[in-house]
């Protein structure tokens, strides 16, 4: 048998899209650090979504893809798990905000994949730990406002149905806020704090995505700025893919929250999330994995992209 | 100060096989144990899966694993009670990933398989290779073999009718053509607990050539140091020692995870007492086959794996010299 010139290369263990695996030292300007976020049972909601970045992994691992086309975005380290203590919430907390800012301090943009909404505060908390002169501004898509008031003797502070309210006190208050995708299903009260910020319904976002990234510079009064994008698969009004919100038929299409992740990079993205997907466990992946897979490609390109509109 | 300072839960994070090091060719050096997966099945029917072994059996170890995570620093406690110094594993075990053999050609692919292979045995390191099917049995021995022979030790798995059947009548046991092609030769052969009741002249080619062949039964009945022997004699003959775990040798009833259900296969204890007493001797490479994790549905960790990473951490840690009282493994 004749020899056949073949480059080895090993297939590393799945990563992100196979990036590569690496640690706080390789991260640095212009780099994204995908991390999995493994905790989804501080807030209420069905858990599940711990296993989205494992199914991610496999999902976007080429090997595992089933042959779809999946190339490594160039920019990407997979730094995998960030630290949680699965019975201790106050100490989860912290270790998350702590990790969020060392990674925001190598100059690398965090892109936390996985777990669900509760854990974001603690992200943002630590992207304006690393630079508390950046006025961080936070732009979530979702069919919750998740902005209800925190109970005085609230001994859990990780609580998805208060999360955007704790947000808005990191980012100097509601008008800091802006909503995407939101259904009609929130609370008055909600809708009344964040009154100073910018909402959009998700019928509202169907229609026309023109000028949105615009609009949400100008409703913010401030170009100066860093943004963060906070995407939760409960948009979707996809029934195939299960999120840990209830099911409601309403939402975005993939097509159109693709469209409008694309949208948003026009904004300086320094930070960003994908939380609620609760996969299916096959080791091959899924219909629904490969569809979260695509947003968030679209996540990375938004992040990757030169902002057109702050500087 | 790494970006984790504090444990992570088991299932989350990378998972290579034991936690253990990534690592590539040049960091393997002698005394290595290299961890590689094959990927590769040859299934065109309904029953495939076989592919995803590598991953499942990865994600199966990490509950035995310690590099990365420090709450795995306690040593390990397989079973009856065995206290390892795991401190000198992390120098030793490496995970050097799967090979790519995603859209190759059946002839490349088996090349691929071939040269990782060599890659590692020319450093002098040892291998347990995850398949996978049987169809990586023989590129990973010529591999081994490097255009000589190598003595084989099965463990499971068919076997041919004789050691001369037409291939083509028997090309789903591995043996037949790894005595075809001259890696083998039949003397330097031992079946262990094979999945079904070979044939008369088979068992008397073997038994012309002093070849060894032991049911499960007769496993049984030996002691650790009776089964070492059978290892150690063949790699007395300077030849390198190549095993191929099939999946089929332990009994469904503990697993069900293999294409081929046997019912009077060998039990986890003793599937552990015989890979830990084989160990004894330099093996070159251990190949897992027969190993289909989409068997009876999926699941994130399934009983069946979690024993056959039982059995495989008892062979890594005789391997290693970290199993020296092989009294103790009779018991």
């Amino acid at each position: 048998m004749s020899k056949v010139d073949l480059n080895l290369s090993m297939q590393s263990v799945p990563s992100f899209f196979g990036a590569p695996i690496g640690d706080i030292e390789d991260l640095s300007e212009k780099k994204i650090a995908v991390a999995g976020l493994f905790c989804d049972h501080f807030s209420q909601g069905e858990p599940g979504a711990r296993y989205a970045a494992r199914q991610l992994r496999y999902a976007s691992t080429p090997l595992l893809a089933n042959g779809l086309k999946i190339s490594t975005p160039s920019n990407i380290i997979d730094v995998g798990e960030l630290n949680v203590f699965p019975i201790e919430p106050i100490k989860t907390q912290s270790i998350l905000e702590e990790q969020s800012s060392r990674i925001q301090q190598t100059g690398a943009r965090l892109l936390a994949l996985g777990g669900d909404y509760s854990l974001i505060p603690a992200l943002v908390s630590g992207q304006l730990k690393a630079k508390p002169d950046c006025h961080l501004k936070f732009i979530r898509i979702s069919r919750n406002l998740d902005a209800a008031e925190t109970p005085v003797a609230q001994k859990n502070p990780m609580n998805r149905s208060s999360a955007t309210r704790q947000i808005a006190e990191f980012c100097g208050g509601a008008s800091s806020i802006a909503m995407l995708g939101v259904s009609d299903l929130s609370s008055i009260e909600e809708y009344e704090y964040l009154s100073d910020g910018f909402v959009r319904s998700a019928h509202q976002l169907s229609k026309s995505l023109t000028g949105l990234s615009e609009q949400i510079v100008d409703d913010l009064q401030d170009e100066e700025v860093g943004f963060y994008l906070s995407v939760d698969v409960d948009v979707l009004a996809l029934p195939s893919i299960r999120s840990n919100s209830p099911y409601l038929g309403t939402g975005l299409s993939p097509e159109q929250l693709t469209s409008l992740i694309s949208e948003l990079g026009k904004l300086p993205i320094i930070g960003a999330d994908v939380t609620g997907f609760i996969p299916d466990l096959d080791l091959s992946g899924s219909a629904a994995s490969l569809t979260v897979i695509e947003i968030i490609r679209c996540v990375i390109e938004a992040m990757s992209q030169e902002s057109a509109l702050c500087h | 100060m790494p970006l984790r300072t504090a444990p992570i839960p088991r299932m989350a994070g990378h998972l290579s096989f034991m936690r253990s090091v990534r690592a590539n060719f040049e960091d393997l050096s002698s005394g290595s144990l290299a961890v590689i997966g094959a990927p590769m099945e040859n299934s065109n029917n309904l029953k495939s899966g076989a592919r995803f072994s590598p991953l499942a059996i990865r994600e199966t170890s990490v509950y035995f694993g310690w590099y990365a995570n420090p709450q795995f620093s306690n040593p390990i406690n397989i079973d009856e009670l065995e206290l390892f110094d795991t401190s000198s594993i992390n120098e030793q075990l490496f995970d050097l990933g799967d090979i790519p053999i995603l859209g190759q050609t059946k002839f490349k692919a088996d090349e691929l398989i071939t040269r990782s292979i060599e890659e590692v045995y020319k450093r002098n390191a040892t291998s347990i290779v995850l398949g996978g099917d049987s169809s990586i049995i023989a590129p990973v021995s010529r591999g081994i073999a490097e255009g000589k022979s190598a003595a084989y030790i099965q463990i499971g798995g068919k076997t041919p009718g004789t050691s001369n059947t037409e291939l083509s009548q028997q090309t789903s046991a591995p043996l037949a053509s790894l005595l075809a092609s001259g890696k083998v030769k039949l003397k330097d052969t031992c079946i262990l607990a094979p999945s079904e009741n070979p044939s008369v002249e088979f068992i008397k080619e073997l038994t012309d050539t002093s070849a060894k062949i032991f049911s499960s039964n007769q496993l049984n009945n030996m002691d650790s140091n009776e089964i070492s022997d059978l290892s150690l004699t063949l790699s007395n003959r300077n030849l390198p020692v190549i095993v191929n775990l099939d999946l089929s040798s332990v009994s469904s009833e503990l697993h069900g995870m293999s294409d081929k259900p046997v019912f009077n296969g060998m039990s986890l204890k003793l599937l552990r007492r015989v890979l830990v007493a084989i160990a004894r001797a330099p093996i070159a490479t251990l190949i897992l086959t027969g190993h289909n994790p989409t068997v009876n549905g999926l699941s994130i960790v399934k009983t069946g794996q979690r024993l056959i990473v039982t059995a495989l951490v008892g062979y890594l840690c005789s391997r290693l010299g970290l199993i020296n009282d092989f009294k103790s493994n009779d018991n």
